[in-house]
């Protein structure tokens, strides 16, 4: 019998070719295509899911993680597969904490979704070894430190040091050494310089939204 | 040797220094009883002046003998005990009254300094750098200092002699003219900009009397300081207004270049499918007819699909929802024009709509808007079954809470018998 998927992408043309997909296999039966994670849960809750293949990063620039996390916790049994083009080096973090089974990088080559929906549907949760890595000025991606990271995705939101020491719990000068140092490893000008080059590769993405805890 | 036998040096000498004493005893009793000192201090001077005077007297007749005077009555009483006593004795005794004398006014003195009187205050409200001012009910003023008379000249100008009230509404007027709005605490600039003064009132009682007090700091420094805050507080906040734009544009941006490979690997496949069909159609290779068909079919939808889906409106995906699980949504009313407003309802029918599907298991969901002049009244309700206990607000309805009180709305949830969710929002 074949498994019941649910597709969640803004993108209509990604949802379509995610459709395709899933209609060409013997294994699979797509159920719906959504345009929007908020209603997930409802589908899930009305019908019998297998599969949820989502995408994290959503138009208004919300994230689905709090949607996959509500859905694992009422419905355990759902497999959930995050798919995302962004890099955001915390999204790999954020979506094992949610709860998510597997999680796939659009650009990846190593391994076709297909395969990856396979090995979720048997149990295994695949997830990359690392997020993809990026070139900031003279650093790389894996060359910041975690701290150094959660000061940099906050600087892109155009926050002060001292919003930032607000929001992290930690003190101002700790953040200026974060950010002194982030400098001298990419060795650009200014914060200003860095926060652009992190938001437009995107190594971090800072929004200013609320969380719900379901 | 006895003050007759001293020489006439010696005589002269410790007849002024008597004289000193006697004036330094006058001073002292004086000041002990002007200035209400305690009563020891008052017997004290007394007897000092006493003693003072007893040797003046006793040096006087001594004087008078020793000129060869005729001595008569309590005179010789005088001169039997001066004439006795050795001269060294009288000068000791002298010392011992001069020393005690000194150190009385020495002390005296310092109570003085310390001591807080009505010239004290004037003094020390003449000495302050900062103005002050106090008025009564009528506002007329009853204590003003120089740096207040500085200020008000400096603000003012040549103004005609204002009262109390007169000046603090002046400032009041002035401070809303330069800032747009009223304060506790006013600040009015000098007309070239080179001082800010603050100014504060407070009232308090004194002996019974209502008095109001008005004081004036300078400020300039700190207001100069506070202006680059403001000023340099503005520029953080365009940076992060653009920074924020730039984040919406660099995820439109991926989007795009998502929505490009797509394309470019449709276009991929078309190639292979072209040529897969040239190969079927001239007949020179075993190709699987239906497979090619499948792949025209799939081709085709997805160029046929529109590149952009444009969202009607905020409700379509939860109305789609709704349609898709089977629940119809009606809706009476106009759905309010305020973004945030349209965004809170959304959250409400999509978790009414949850609880319908969920819970209730129903398949009807009422949507009533009513606007009034200055606020819009919305229920949500489902036609399924109610719940056995009232329901416990977490998560999505806890939000939803927040978020309308926030927002300057109210939230009432009824459990029972049925639910129904009625939200209020200000226009």
């Amino acid at each position: 019998m074949a498994y019941k998927v649910l597709v969640v992408d803004d993108q209509k043309l990604s949802r379509q070719l995610f459709s395709l997909m899933i209609e060409n296999s013997p294994n699979y039966e797509l159920l719906y295509e959504l345009e929007s994670a908020s209603v997930a849960y409802i589908y899930c809750a009305k019908y019998t899911v297998d599969l949820v293949i989502m995408d994290i990063v959503m138009a208004d620039g919300s994230t689905s993680l709090d949607e996959a996390k509500r859905i694992k916790t009422s419905f355990p049994d759902i497999k959930i597969l995050a798919v995302t083009s962004m890099p955001e080096v915390s999204y790999l973090k954020k979506a094992r904490a949610a709860g998510i089974d597997s999680f796939w990088y659009k650009e990846a080559d190593d391994i076709t979704l297909l395969e990856i929906m396979d090995l979720t549907m048997q149990g295994e949760s695949i997830y990359p070894d690392h997020t993809p890595e990026l070139t900031i000025g003279n650093a790389k991606s894996y060359d910041f430190t975690p701290s150094e990271i959660r000061v940099l995705r906050e600087m892109t939101t155009g926050a002060s040091n001292n919003e930032i020491a607000e929001k992290l719990f930690i003190d101002v000068t700790t953040v200026k050494k974060h950010i002194t140092n982030m400098l001298q490893k990419t060795g650009f000008k200014n914060r200003t310089e860095l926060a652009i080059e992190a938001r437009v590769h995107g190594l971090v993405i800072g929004r200013k939204e609320d969380e719900v805890d379901y | 040797m006895t003050l007759l036998e001293t020489n006439a040096l010696a005589f002269v000498t410790i007849g002024i220094w008597i004289t000193f004493l006697l004036l330094a005893g006058i001073y002292s009793t004086i000041r002990a009883f002007s200035l209400r000192r305690g009563w020891a201090d008052k017997v004290g001077a007394c007897l000092r002046l006493l003693a003072a005077f007893i040797l003046n007297q006793g040096l006087a007749v001594v004087a008078m003998r020793r000129a060869g005077a005729e001595l008569v009555g309590l005179d010789l009483f005088a001169e039997k005990w001066m004439t006795a006593v050795p001269a060294e004795v009288v000068v000791g005794v002298l010392t011992i009254l001069t020393a005690l004398e000194a150190s009385i006014i020495n002390m005296t003195d310092d109570y003085l300094k310390r001591r807080v009187s009505v010239n004290s205050i004037k003094e020390a409200t003449d000495k302050m750098p900062s103005g002050i001012l106090e008025y009564v009910e009528s506002g007329r003023i009853i204590l003003i200092n120089p740096a207040m008379e500085k200020i008000v000249d400096m603000l003012f100008g040549e103004e005609e002699d204002l009262d109390g009230k007169q000046l603090w509404d002046l400032v009041e007027q002035e401070s809303k003219k330069l800032f747009g709005e009223t304060s506790d605490t006013p600040i009015l600039m000098t007309e070239d900009e080179s001082k800010a003064i603050l100014f504060q009132r407070n009232d308090h009682t004194v002996e019974g009397v209502p008095v109001t007090e008005i004081l004036a700091y300078d400020v300039t420094e700190a207001y100069a300081v506070s202006r680059k805050l403001m000023e340099e507080n503005e520029r953080l906040s365009v940076q992060r207004d653009k920074l924020m734009e730039l984040g919406t544009l660099v995820d439109n941006v991926t989007r795009e270049r998502e929505m490009l490979e797509a394309k470019v690997r449709i276009h991929d496949e078309l190639g292979s499918l072209l040529i897969a069909t040239k190969r079927y159609l001239t007949g020179g290779v075993q190709t699987d007819r239906e497979g090619i068909k499948t792949m025209w079919k799939n081709n085709l939808s997805l160029l046929q699909g529109r590149e952009r889906e444009q969202t009607v409106d905020e409700f379509a995906p939860v109305l789609k929802a709704a349609e898709d699980v089977g629940v119809q949504v009606k809706v009476t009313g106009e759905y309010p024009e305020e973004k945030e407003i349209r965004e809170m309802l959304v959250f409400a029918l999509r978790e009414t709509l949850t609880n319908t599907v969920r819970h209730a298991e129903g398949d009807e969901i009422i949507f009533e808007i009513n606007e009034e002049e200055n606020k819009y009244h919305c229920m949500l309700s489902n036609n399924g079954k109610a719940p056995e206990e009232p329901i416990t607000e977490r998560g999505g309805l806890k939000h939803l809470r927040e978020w309308v009180e926030n927002y300057g709305g109210t939230m009432d949830l009824q459990s029972l018998p049925k639910v129904v969710l009625r939200l209020t929002f200000p226009k």
